[in-house]
């Protein structure tokens, strides 16, 4: 057991008392000049994104790409892209947690922020890319004059819940797993009084007695039971907005679990990419582990191989069928103008990651980099790929448009990925980036 | 007011051994903290109903909604949807299980706010200063002793037992 | 002597805008309306007045739809000749020229506002002074009885006066070839309803023009009546509509053509098998030799006299059904030789005053601006800010036809008063008035007195009766030419020694949405599909993909032609070798926002007359230009024919299986299921029911920026399908508007219920509940819903011009749509509203026919049919049983209440 545990540490950390010192280090240290470029830098991402949902709210949804046939485009891809990345946080919290793989302990808590943010990015554009966004709350039920309720069988109410009660949730969640380490941030004397006292606050007065560390263990493990399936209904859900349709290329029953893997897989890419800067900046060398990266290369290159056989068996599907629009779309997708982007999700969701065979390629920054992003841009792919495919040819020949997006699309598309960064390097200087209770309790059995 | 003796030890497994024998003493534990959830620890007063309510929120919330798709769609305002059945039973489930899960999520948070005693950022167990290093590394037990005497007899027997620092204190 | 510049002409107007619709009254004097007479002023309720609008100097019987003093629709007069109770596009655009922005409001002197009368010390005193010395007036093909009378007036009173007229796409060919048959200029009128065979050689009947819907509803009556199958060929260099509709198509250069009629005159004089070159004359000798009496030949104005005098001596023989009449407009005299005679009289400066009236010579005629200079005084009258407005000395506002009283003959002589249906917007004048200006005295109301002195002739005894039977017609009973009986054709003169052109000619066609360019400044016509290419704001120049690889050119290659300008290459279909077609109307360089949307002029290239121009040299530009088009070129695969079947005569549509589902689809209580069936056998694609919906659903022109970015408006589009072989392809038209399905993808997939069914069937949406997820569009299997991605109702393409004007057309039954928010084809909901309202009213169940939809209204051929499915005596309900029927994607499911009856394709057998 301990020895199983050891893999899992670094030397430095021998003791409760160690791991939590170099947990809050970059809390006590505070801004450095660094963190404060960066953050800058990602802002100013933020804010070019900010004027260009400005500009789309003042103008209307005619500043993006869409068009009459392709009335989806990148507000869509964006959503589900982002979403798709939250899924990683939540899983391996939940999943790990019930499978009891404790080496979670080390890369959960960064995780789950990175969920929240990503899930709360994700959020922003179910609700941008409508036509009359100040009305979005009509997807909501709420009693009115007009005795209207939503219309429940749309996949988009349904995602309506999805998102709201998976957002809230992954807080709820991680809220809870914060609680002690919000006590340890409280009792830290090397932080200010003020921020002491926000923690204290946050921290709800716990106390670390037996019964209440017996009620949380209760609560985070009933929550993770709950939230395992929450992830994959949330994801199927997103699968669905597609599946339950009638257009060639989305009318596909393996769309949902097809998206959960997927999401899973950008969501690993993008915990990995955290990992490494996190583990790097933050000085975690001893927390997050060679052994860490080389689970974690282990998940997608296994998610690597699943994608693989979806997207086969969707083709092979395709094909199977004799639906002549269906073998059009397939036709389309290989052939048609944006075989590029077909060819590319290809090479960077199925190819790049067999390099995770070797176990070299598992420990090496270099390789866990590149396939990561690999991954992280052919899962856009893939998304853009899933709307503009089936909506630029649909049944009607006389009807079929490209897809071209706008400047102000990528500059929406880039200001996510600034506020992204911006939100994760604001939580790594005032929030705990590696669960100290969860890592102590690995420390200790390392120790036995 | 009778006097606790309190004690803090670097190590869980001198801990759980001071705990176990403190109870195999008789002693009443007034309480012990841990920087991480100790197994084999008996809790004084284990709190119950947790799953509970984490079940019944989930349950009750996610029916609710589901009464209300119900209700809104066949009686509170029916109309034709490219001829789907009114009562479009399977879609009006995925709402319900989404919702249900976040209620879940709240009932718990709220039964473990009640149950854990939380909110209380004045307790008077704050003014044991050992409480502090509960959140970092350290094992705090503290036992009820009949008199100052007793106290002190039991903060030498933690002590000996390997307690890093050991005291009496007044409640 | 600074010639008016266009930003400062945006800004007079714009000055001008502030006059702007003082007020929507009706016209001081009484106007008759069509029914309910007696109708007080309820307000909103829509009257419908008969009255006629010129195109080509011919009228066009309509009934205009007003509203609280607004004339916001026109539709058809079924009493009138030229219209049968339909309209054509260049119709039911009109009624937008009235409420244009860019309209032209005040007399203006190079580029300064002036007064009208300054204008008439300025050139009507003169001419009183000189006695008409020198006095030219240009106008186009006039047909108006009072302005010819008036223009008789005005030649007594300046008797050097002269008076041309010339219309770009006029009949010179037509008359000059008949006046060498027969020694007069007779004009041929076709019977197309009683045509078994028709024949088109270089002509495009069904084409744009203004007898294009006598044409099409004869030739379509013909096409639905019980009989033998009728058979449509047509030889031509370049696509056009009829060549769509056609049973057996041959694409021929020019010549090819011209020698294929004498073939067909040799082989039906000598009844010998001639030479036929090409294959297809031997199956049209043929079929003219079993058809005769029932069979027609019509040449296009593109071929020369002498094969206009071969097809009226072929006509003759087979004793096809036509008529012969005298021209309805007295100026016989071809009008291209008129128009360049008056240009060399210019240049020679023997003219001191040429007033033009509706006429833009400096567009059509290349050096006609230059020689305006030698001119001392040129009047320019124009609606809009054109070519010769611009190159005139005085520019006067032309009142719209709905302005203003006075009279028009349709194309086979019947004559209609035209009432105005609202009081000019602003201070512009009629036609008549501008006669009354160069007299040198105005008055109010002297064009309605004017009018009225013209009929009163002969009928003083109950004129007044007269009148207002008349005005309530729309047409003056008995007024048609008659049909004169000619003597036999001469022998038509001996072919001229073909002369071979080397390379590329360029055919000039007109266009079909602006024909020669005078309905450039109007947004709608701009932004309606071409048939064919399906292009908008802009047309390409049409190669056959044998000169495109003999050339080096691909599609979108931006090439200068000759001196015409630059236009993009478009390889086409059914293009002859040799030939290739450029659209006459683009080009402009001014006319507002709308009209200078670039192109090539085709004008240009036909310096020698005629309207095929001499070798051309392409020049690459090397820059590519994709042409904004509503309608994608991809491969077609054999699958998709299901999506426009087209039968043998006598064939039925496959009925697929009853599918299988899991809906379990109530019929509704309701009185009436709506159901719409449209027959793609006669649909001619000529756009009247995509300009007529536009009109009566505030279907905003969103311009050529948002048309390149895909986003077309149009609720009904017509697809064109193509799907032949090479050698002979089969073409067909396809309208699509909303199908109504039954079981409606778009609507489960709505997450606020703003699409929904009603009890009648139709499938609605709430504009008010949209929030804009265009989940429906993208679950939609025929994409014909549309999406408001700009506000594109307040913020048209024109450009500074404040487009406030444009409100006044809007119907108020229908809402303008708000930005975000989608909308689609209703089946004209308001028209089915309201006649719900008044049969709740008096409790009789809505009669057949009783609700007409705006596309329905506007057809030419009457290819839609709508009407309640639970009448099972209904005209839907019948074609509903046709063996042609068919529904559109009927394998998913769907139960469009929107159905087809598939082509019929003629073909026949091939010999050779």
């Amino acid at each position: 057991m301990s020895a199983a545990a050891r893999r899992w540490l670094g030397e430095q950390v021998a003791t409760s008392g160690t791991l939590t010192d170099l947990v809050c280090a970059p809390l006590d240290r505070g801004w450095s000049k660094r963190w404060l470029m960066a953050l800058l830098g990602s802002l100013a991402l933020a804010f070019l994104g900010a004027l260009a949902v400005g500009y789309s709210l003042l103008e209307g949804p005619g500043v993006w790409g869409n068009n009459t046939a392709v009335v989806w485009g990148f507000p869509i891809a964006n959503y589900v892209w982002w979403i798709g990345i939250g899924n990683a946080g939540t899983l391996i919290s939940s999943l790990l947690l019930l499978t009891r793989q404790n080496w979670r302990a080390s890369i959960n808590r960064f995780a789950e922020a990175m969920t929240l943010f990503a899930v709360a990015i994700a959020g922003i554009f179910p609700i941008l890319h409508l036509g009359r966004p100040m009305y979005f709350y009509w997807l909501a039920p709420y009693p009115n004059t007009m005795d209207l309720w939503p219309q429940w069988r749309s996949a988009l109410v349904w995602d309506f819940w999805a998102i709201l009660c998976y957002l809230l949730f992954s807080v709820v969640f991680f809220y809870v797993g914060l609680l002690p380490d919000l006590a340890t941030l409280r009792d830290r004397e090397t932080l200010g009084r003020g921020w002491r006292k926000i923690y204290g606050v946050a921290a709800l007065g716990w106390q670390g007695s037996a019964a209440q560390w017996q009620a949380h263990e209760r609560l985070h493990r009933a929550l993770a039971v709950i939230a395992t399936p929450l992830v994959c209904s949330v994801h199927s859900i997103v699968g669905l907005d597609f599946a339950a349709s009638l257009m060639p290329g989305w009318t596909e029953g393996i769309f949902p679990p097809f998206f959960v893997v997927g999401a899973l897989f950008s969501g690993f890419a993008m915990v990995t990419l955290i990992a490494l800067v996190i583990r790097h900046a933050l000085g975690l060398e001893a927390i997050v582990t060679p052994a860490h990266f080389d689970a974690m290369a282990k998940i997608m290159l296994a998610a690597s191989v699943a994608m693989g056989l979806s997207y086969g068996t969707e083709w092979f599907t395709s094909w199977w069928t004799g639906e002549a629009s269906d073998a059009r779309f397939l036709r389309f997708a290989f052939t048609g103008p944006y075989w590029p982007f077909t060819v590319g999700m290809i090479l960077a969701n199925v190819v790049a990651p067999q390099a995770f065979w070797f176990p070299a390629a598992r420990r090496s920054p270099v390789a866990l980099v590149s396939v990561s992003l690999a991954i992280l841009v052919g899962m856009y792919l893939e998304r853009i790929n899933i709307i503009i495919d089936t909506l630029s040819i649909g049944y009607v020949p006389s009807f079929w448009k490209l897809y071209a997006p706008t400047l102000v699309d990528g500059a929406i598309l880039a200001g996510t990925a600034g506020l992204f960064v911006a939100l994760m390097l604001i939580a790594s200087r005032y929030l705990p980036m590696v669960s100290i209770h969860e890592s102590r309790r690995l420390v200790a059995e390392a120790s036995r | 007011m009778s006097p606790l003796a309190v004690a803090s030890f670097l190590h869980e497994a001198a801990f759980r051994d001071a705990v176990a024998a403190a109870r195999a003493d008789g002693r009443r534990v007034v309480g012990c903290w841990s920087p991480y959830p100790v197994e084999g620890l008996p809790a004084t007063d284990a709190p119950r109903g947790i799953v509970a309510a984490v079940v019944a929120a989930g349950l009750v919330m996610a029916a609710a909604l589901f009464v209300l798709e119900g209700w809104s769609a066949t009686r509170g305002y029916p109309f034709n949807e490219g001829a789907r059945p009114l009562m479009s039973w399977q879609a009006f489930l995925i709402a319900p299980i989404e919702f249900g899960a976040l209620s879940a999520a709240l009932g718990g948070l709220v039964a473990l706010i009640v149950r854990a005693r939380l909110t209380r950022l004045n307790d008077p167990a704050f003014d044991l200063a050992e409480l502090a290093g509960a959140s970092r590394d350290r094992f705090v037990l503290a036992l009820a002793c009949a008199d100052f005497e007793a106290a002190e007899r039991t903060a030498d027997a933690l002590s000996r037992a390997g307690a890093e620092t050991s005291r009496v204190a007044a409640r | 002597m600074t010639a008016l510049d266009r930003r400062e002409a945006l800004r007079l107007i714009a000055l001008g805008a502030t006059a702007a619709l003082a007020g929507c009254d009706a016209p001081q004097e009484t106007i008759h309306p069509a029914a309910h007479p007696a109708e007080g002023e309820t307000p909103g309720v829509v009257r419908r007045y008969r009255t006629a609008v010129p195109f080509c100097g011919y009228g066009r019987g309509v009934t205009g739809l007003v509203v609280d003093g607004r004339p916001i629709k026109l539709e058809g007069s079924p009493g009138h000749p030229a219209s049968l109770g339909a309209t054509d596009l260049f119709t039911e655009i009109s009624i937008l020229d009235l409420y244009d922005p860019q309209r032209l409001r005040a007399p203006v002197e190079r580029g300064v506002q002036t007064s009208w009368e300054l204008i008439s010390q300025a050139v009507a005193a003169p001419l009183a002074r000189s006695g008409g010395d020198g006095f030219r007036l240009l106008t186009g093909r006039t047909t108006s009885p009072t302005l010819l009378r008036r223009i008789a007036d005005l030649k007594r009173r300046f008797p050097a006066m002269r008076h041309v007229s010339y219309e770009p796409f006029g009949d010179d060919a037509e008359r000059t070839g008949a006046t060498l048959a027969f020694g007069r200029p007779l004009v041929m009128r076709p019977r197309l309803a009683e045509a078994d065979v028709i024949v088109a050689l270089d002509a495009d009947p069904l084409g744009p023009g203004p007898d294009q819907v006598a044409l099409a509803h004869g030739w379509s009556e013909r096409r639905k009546a019980a009989g033998p199958a009728p058979r449509l060929y047509a030889l031509e260099p370049s696509l056009t509509q009829t060549g769509v509709v056609a049973d057996r198509r041959a694409t021929l250069p020019p010549a090819a053509i011209a020698a294929a009629a004498r073939a067909i005159f040799a082989g039906l004089s000598h009844d010998a098998q001639a030479e036929a070159t090409p294959p297809i004359v031997a199956d049209i000798l043929r079929d003219l030799r079993g058809a005769q009496s029932r069979a027609v030949v019509l040449v296009g104005r593109a071929q020369a006299p002498e094969i206009h005098a071969v097809a009226a001596a072929i006509n003759q023989r087979l004793a096809a059904p036509v008529d012969w009449i005298a021209p309805v407009d007295p100026e016989t005299a071809p009008h291209w030789r008129a128009l360049r005679a008056l240009q060399e009289e210019i240049e020679s400066g023997h003219v001191s005053t040429l007033v033009m009236i509706e006429v833009n010579p400096a567009l059509h005629a290349a050096g006609f601006a230059a020689a305006l200079g030698k001119v001392e005084r040129t009047v320019a009258v124009s609606a809009f800010e054109d070519e010769t407005a611009r190159a005139a000395r005085w520019t006067l506002p032309l009142s719209h036809p709905l302005e203003a009283w006075g009279d028009l003959r349709a194309p086979d002589g019947t004559a209609s008063v035209v009432q105005p249906l609202i009081r000019p917007l602003y201070d512009t004048r009629s036609p008549i008035e501008i006669i009354d200006l160069l007299e040198g005295r105005f008055r109010q109301g002297a064009n309605y007195d004017a009018v009225r002195e013209t009929w009163r002739k002969g009928r003083e005894d109950g004129f007044e009766d007269w009148w207002a039977q008349t005005l309530t017609a729309g047409v003056v009973a008995d007024s048609a030419a008659a049909p004169e009986q000619p003597a036999p054709a001469a022998a038509p003169p001996e072919a001229p020694p073909v002369v071979r052109t080397e390379g590329l000619s360029v055919r000039v066609a007109p266009s079909p949405t602006l024909w020669d360019g005078r309905f450039a400044t109007n947004a709608w016509a701009q932004e309606c599909p071409d048939p064919v290419t399906k292009e908008v704001w802009g047309a390409s120049l049409r190669v056959s993909k044998a000169d495109a690889s003999r050339l080096g050119l691909a599609d979108g290659d931006l090439v200068r032609i000759g001196d015409a300008g630059e236009a993009a290459v478009r390889i086409t279909r059914g293009q002859a070798e040799g030939c290739a077609t450029l659209l006459a109307g683009y080009g402009r360089d001014t006319g507002g926002p709308i009209a200078d949307v670039g192109g090539a002029n085709a004008f240009a290239l036909l310096r020698q007359g005629g309207w095929t121009s001499g070798p051309i040299t392409l020049d690459r530009s090397g820059e590519r230009r994709t042409a904004v088009s509503t309608q994608a070129t991809f491969a077609l695969e054999g699958e998709l024919s299901r999506l426009f079947p087209i039968l043998a005569p006598g064939e039925a549509t496959p009925k697929p299986e009853a599918l299988a589902t899991l809906l379990d689809v109530q019929p509704s209580p309701a009185p009436a299921a709506w159901g719409m069936v449209i027959d793609n056998s006669v649909c001619i694609g000529c756009n009247a029911c995509v300009a007529a919906c536009q009109a009566e659903n505030n279907v905003p022109a969103i311009g050529p920026d948002e048309m390149a970015r895909n986003r077309d408006m149009h609720w009904l589009r017509v697809d064109f399908y193509d799907q032949g072989q090479d050698e002979e392809p089969a073409f067909g038209f396809e309208p699509m508007p909303c199908m109504h399905c039954e079981t409606a993808p778009c609507e489960p997939v709505c997450p606020v219920a703003a699409s929904v069914h009603d009890t009648q069937g139709l499938n609605v949406q709430v504009y008010n509940r949209c929030v804009g997820t265009r989940t429906c569009q993208a679950n939609c299997p025929y994409k014909v819903r549309r999406f408001n991605f700009l506000d594109y109702a307040e913020h048209g393409p024109y450009g500074g011009v404040d487009q406030k004007p444009l409100r006044a057309q809007r119907n108020p039954d229908v809402t303008v749509r708000a930005r975000g928010v989608m909308e689609k084809c209703t089946y004209c909901v308001q028209r089915i509203s309201a006649a719900n309202r008044v049969s709740s009213a008096s409790g009789e169940a809505i009669a057949d026919g009783a609700v007409v939809t705006a596309c329905q209204a506007a057809c030419p051929t009457r290819a839609i049919a709508f009407g309640n499915l639970k009448d099972e005596s209904s005209a839907v309900a019948r074609l509903k049983r046709d063996p042609r029927h068919f529904a559109l994607l009927e394998e998913l499911g769907t139960r469009p209440r929107t159905t087809y009856l598939a082509r019929v394709r003629n073909a026949g057998e091939k010999s050779g």
